[in-house]
């Protein structure tokens, strides 16, 4: 429930991710993460050729350049989490909606109808359909995560800033009558980068590791599309000679 | 007393007109005369006041019944249950103003034909006086008339051009009985809709459809078999469970690990493996099968890690322990568990 | 002429014995409908027969169209059970085709409205033979759009959550979201329209009942007739019913377009934010339903044997309509491209070059072709209008053209967005083809069906206006007129 009882003594969460573009190799290890992490389906060939692949956190990469000075640049894209998302207003039964206390858009799975408005309205292009039933042919049905619903055919899928596992940890901190702690909370692609490109953390809270990241590089921070108007949760920092670098 | 119908057919409005107004002269009041014919004619030409209908009253009524549903869905709904889309508020005041239009004018219009029906007696049952002809051009003046004026509207008639005269005795126009039983069929089909519909829609009466998402392809925490991970395949933060490897405690069994575990162990395993772990617990017999005998064989033939992974995971009727027990908590545990053996 | 020849009706009337005269009188006669009143029985004798007598092809061409109706039905089982993955759909072009044909016939639909209200509310004299094929358009149109949106949905079993009902979960769908205006903009226009066509067609029906022979039809249409009379207080509160309604589909059916213009406005899509899709969309709906409701009329004319009813004024009023409809539709279109074309804004420069060089191109320029320089190079010239073959070419040219307005915006224009990465090309599948084809197949067969138990023209509203010729005002009363007999 997005207004529980708890919403009184729980404390509001602005839960943002920092991209530091300097850092990205384009590895794509985030990509296998959150695969792994979210049950994200993997579609065949002749869905990947028809633009259907499921990768909720992936890298778009624009060639820059002709050879032999040809180079690639990469920008992870995942869901922004808007704090005015587009692409919730146009869900006709509620299925896209917004969690005032975790600062996230939501999505119901089993509410989802599939009419796709939400992707239509959404700049970013980060939501993904399940055009067929996601096949999880055994033994790989044993790594699925079983906190994370194995989504059906014909609904709306897009990363939650894996909220399986803030929910985790605040529960934790709960039942231990405790804070929460900024370390316990990292999603799976923020987990896995290797050179640390991903950062997350609550901006609310002005100790946490995640608002002294953005207050300093405020020089060279951006968001994505922000003249939109949509708010997004995402910090990216420039990187390569977008200031000075290679 | 009126007793008599006479009906007379007329080619034109102007002959009708006239006799009409001869009805009219003998004495026949105007309620008692009714005009029937295939297209509209305006009452001005026939002599005739206009007939006054209330179905403009009811189309506004109509449309304030719109209204009303309209802004109860709109401020009741979100009032009711809020939830939040878009950085819009609970009622946005734009839509509201499109749902409220839409839903007013659809109410309106719906009552206006539903009036139409009620203010008509449609469906009419019963044998009205009435002459194909009239379809087919000819305007019918239908008069209801006592015996001797009924006699003299027919000789109007027929002097002023009619051509058809037809006198019946007196019978009501419409079966207002098989009208009524019509609209108590009708209610009492509606009634049985807003009825029934209920019950399926607040689950009084539940259908088992499968949601398609009851059924999980993922294996949960207590469920099984799951098979091992490959080694060192995956890196974890806690026992790694691989065959064949010797057994290794992350919390080493010094006394101060004991007595931790064993005051965990009194108070989250002892009621039913019993105090001394044996499985005489207080509640051992409410559960089949019994909880298991940790000092015997079986038990103690396991390793840590899946003594660890069972207090965690749970095994069967056992539930799992992993949120009530930390990490370090539960190798506290494992080292009493191990100590029951002695 | 005579003063006893006064009373007689029209068609009885001799003509003057100035031959000037009486060449004037036969011509006025043959081309307006209302100055040419016929016997009543005539009349809906010549409207009842082809309900009662159809030639093997029409029995033919029905199947042919019952088959089209089952493969829509096939097509969208199929894909319900294997899945929504058929059709050709992907991220990001999530519209295509079915939204197309949702917007299409909704579009089609508003003509008949306008014709069958508007034109009323307008008292325009030539409206009466064609408003109830036009109202038909309408309510068939609308029935054929209803479809689309549960075809398209990915999980269309559970499209009831759209539906505002109280239940169980305490869930209600969201009033913020345009679909749900949709929802109840076209439940009421299609409702609303449909009690419009039953209330105007009530007194033909009771005309055909009295005059039914067959047992069948004759019980079918006295049910249908619920018993009308032509009481003076039938017709009075009919006359009101018909008001009501006349005055409220106006504004609904404007709306109706507008708020099917709103699934795109609302948007942030680059070509479908902007703030002229209301009127845009209103005014391509009338265009193309004015299209289509002329090719209708032309068929039932030619089929039906209707040659007395709708004649060269019906086709010259609706060729001027369409010539205006087809103006205001390139202003619109003109003040749509301007905006975005001035502004250089990056993605809408890219969707710009992809109608104009790219993919888009062959599907822009025809639309533009057939929109425009079509209509424009023939409807100016009377006897081009008037004439039946070139009419009717304009209409489906025009109809070709406002489909593909409806593909260009939905299925082409989403491959453009914000981000180059994501753009995406659409590619149309087989089940797509086969339920659009159903889909035309669907609004052929109800008008087939229509066709077989009803009166196509509204005899008794002929009759009306051809009763308010012989009408003239004198001070305060009204008297009738000898007509068009001198």
């Amino acid at each position: 429930m997005v207004n529980d009882q708890t919403s009184q003594t729980l404390p509001e969460h602005k839960w943002t991710m920092v991209v530091d573009l300097d850092r990205c190799t384009g590895c794509s290890a985030c990509v296998v993460a959150c695969h792994a992490e979210n049950n994200v389906p993997i579609v065949n060939e002749d869905q990947v050729w028809r633009g259907r692949s499921i990768h909720w956190i992936h890298l778009q990469r624009y060639w820059e350049g002709d050879y032999p000075q040809k180079q690639a640049r990469f920008i992870p894209t995942m869901c922004q989490q808007c704090a005015k998302a587009p692409c919730e207003p146009v869900c006709p039964v509620y299925a896209s909606l917004h969690s005032t206390r975790q600062n996230l858009n939501l999505q119901v799975y089993n509410r989802c109808v599939g009419t796709r408005y939400c992707e239509n309205n959404d700049p970013y292009k980060v939501r993904f359909f399940n055009f067929y039933p996601p096949r999880f042919d055994p033994p790989l049905e044993q790594q699925l995560n079983p906190d994370v619903t194995v989504r059906s055919l014909g609904v709306m899928e897009k990363c939650t800033f894996c909220l399986q596992r803030i929910n985790r940890a605040e529960q934790a901190a709960l039942s231990e009558g405790r804070a929460l702690r900024m370390d316990e909370v990292i999603p799976a692609c923020v987990q896995t980068c290797p050179p640390s490109a991903l950062m997350f953390g609550d901006a609310n809270d002005p100790n946490s590791p995640i608002r002294q990241v953005i207050n300093g590089n405020r020089y060279r921070s951006f968001r994505l599309l922000e003249s939109l108007g949509t708010e997004p949760a995402v910090v990216y920092l420039k990187g390569g000679e977008a200031h000075g670098g290679q | 007393m009126a007793n008599y119908l006479v009906l007379g057919l007329f080619e034109e409005v102007s002959s009708a007109a006239a006799a009409i107004e001869g009805v009219r002269r003998i004495g026949v009041p105007d309620n008692r005369v009714s005009v029937m014919s295939g297209t509209p004619i305006r009452s001005k030409l026939l002599g005739r006041r206009p007939a006054r209908n209330w179905l403009g009253l009811m189309s506004l009524l109509g449309a304030l019944l719109g209204l009303g549903a309209a802004v109860t869905l709109l401020v009741g709904a979100p009032l009711l249950y809020p939830m939040y889309q878009g950085g819009q508020p609970l009622i946005p005041i734009p839509p509201s103003i499109i749902i409220t239009f839409e839903l007013t004018m659809m109410v309106t219009m719906w009552v206006t034909f539903g009036g139409f029906w009620l203010l008509n007696r449609f469906p009419r049952f019963g044998r009205p006086v009435y002459d194909p002809r009239i379809t087919a051009g000819m305007i019918g003046v239908l008069v209801e008339a006592d015996e001797g004026r009924a006699g003299r509207v027919v000789d109007l008639f027929k002097n002023g051009n009619a051509a058809d005269v037809q006198r019946v005795v007196a019978r009501p126009q419409i079966d207002n009985r098989a009208w009524g039983r019509w609209l108590a069929v009708v209610g009492v089909l509606l009634g049985l809709v807003l009825i029934i519909a209920p019950l399926f829609v607040y689950d009084v009466i539940r259908i088992p459809f499968g949601t398609q998402m009851d059924d999980q392809a993922s294996v949960p925490y207590d469920g099984g078999p799951r098979l091992a991970a490959p080694a060192n395949s995956v890196p974890i933060q806690g026992p790694v469970f691989v065959s064949d490897q010797p057994a290794t405690q992350p919390v080493p069994a010094n006394p101060n690990s004991l007595q931790r575990g064993q005051v965990l162990f009194d108070i989250n395993c002892a009621l039913c493996h019993g105090p001394k772990g044996d499985g005489n617990g207080r509640l051992s017999g409410f559960f089949t099968p019994k909880p298991f005998d940790l000092t015997g064989a079986p038990v103690q033939a396991l390793s840590d890690q899946q003594i660890f992974t069972v207090i965690s995971k749970g095994f069967g009727v056992m539930p799992p322990l992993h949120e009530n027990l930390d990490v370090e908590q539960r190798w506290d545990v494992v080292d009493w568990v191990r100590n029951l053996k002695k | 002429m005579a003063a006893n020849e006064a009373h007689l009706p029209v068609w009885k009337r001799p003509l003057p014995e100035d031959p000037r005269l009486a060449r004037q009188a036969q011509q006025l006669r043959e081309e307006h409908l209302n100055l040419d009143p016929r016997p009543p029985d005539e009349m809906m004798e010549t409207v009842m027969r082809p309900t009662t007598r159809a030639p093997l092809a029409f029995w033919l061409i029905w199947l042919l169209l019952g088959g089209g109706v089952l493969t829509l039905g096939i097509v969208w089982l199929i894909q319900m059970i294997g899945c929504i993955g058929i059709v050709g759909i992907s991220r990001p072009v999530m519209w295509a085709v079915y939204i197309a044909n949702f917007v299409y016939f909704i579009g089609i639909g508003h003509a008949g409205t306008f014709i069958s209200a508007a034109f009323r509310a307008l008292k325009i004299s030539w409206r009466g033979p064609i408003s109830r094929a036009a109202e038909l358009v309408t309510v068939f149109g609308l029935t054929t759009a209803a479809l689309f949106p549960m075809i398209h949905l990915g999980r269309t079993w559970k499209g009831y959550y759209l539906i505002p009902y109280p239940n169980g979960r305490g869930l209600w769908p969201s009033f913020h979201s345009p679909l749900v205006w949709d929802l109840i903009a076209i439940t009421t226009y299609l409702t609303c329209s449909t009690l419009f066509a039953y209330l105007s067609i009530l007194p033909d029906v009771a005309m055909a009942r009295d005059r039914a022979t067959i047992p069948w039809r004759r019980r079918f249409l006295e049910v249908f007739s619920l018993g009308f009379s032509g009481t003076e207080g039938q017709w009075a509160t009919l006359n009101t019913a018909l008001n009501v309604f006349t005055y409220a589909l106006i504004p609904v059916m404007f709306s109706v377009h507008t708020i099917v213009s709103w699934d795109f406005a609302m948007a942030l899509q680059p070509g479908w934010h902007s703030t002229v899709f209301g009127p845009y969309f209103v005014v391509g709906a009338l265009f193309s339903g004015a299209a289509a409701v002329i090719i209708v009329l032309a068929l039932v004319r030619k089929f039906m044997h209707l040659e007395y009813f709708i004649r060269k004024e019906h086709f010259n009023g609706m060729g001027l309509f369409l010539l205006i409809l087809s103006l205001t539709w390139a202003y619109f279109f003109f003040n749509d491209y301007l905006a975005p074309w001035y502004g250089k804004a990056p993605a809408d420069v890219a969707l710009s070059m992809r109608f104009e060089r790219g993919l888009g191109a062959p599907y822009w320029y025809l639309m533009l072709f057939a929109n425009i320089v079509v209509p424009w190079s023939i409807l100016w010239n009377r006897r081009w209008r008037t004439s039946l073959p070139l009419l009717l070419t304009v209409a489906v040219f025009v109809n070709v053209g406002m489909y593909l307005e409806r593909i260009n915006i939905v299925a082409i224009g989403l491959g453009i967005n914000e981000l180059p990465f994501d753009w995406g090309v659409y590619r149309l599948q087989l089940p797509e083809t086969l339920i659009t084809i159903g889909a035309f197949s669907l609004l052929g067969f109800l008008f087939f069906l229509f066709s077989r138990l009803l009166p196509i023209i509204p005899v008794w509203e002929v009759q009306e206006g051809q009763q308010e010729e012989e009408l003239r005002h004198e001070g305060a009363g009204m008297v009738v007129t000898r007509g068009t007999g001198e």
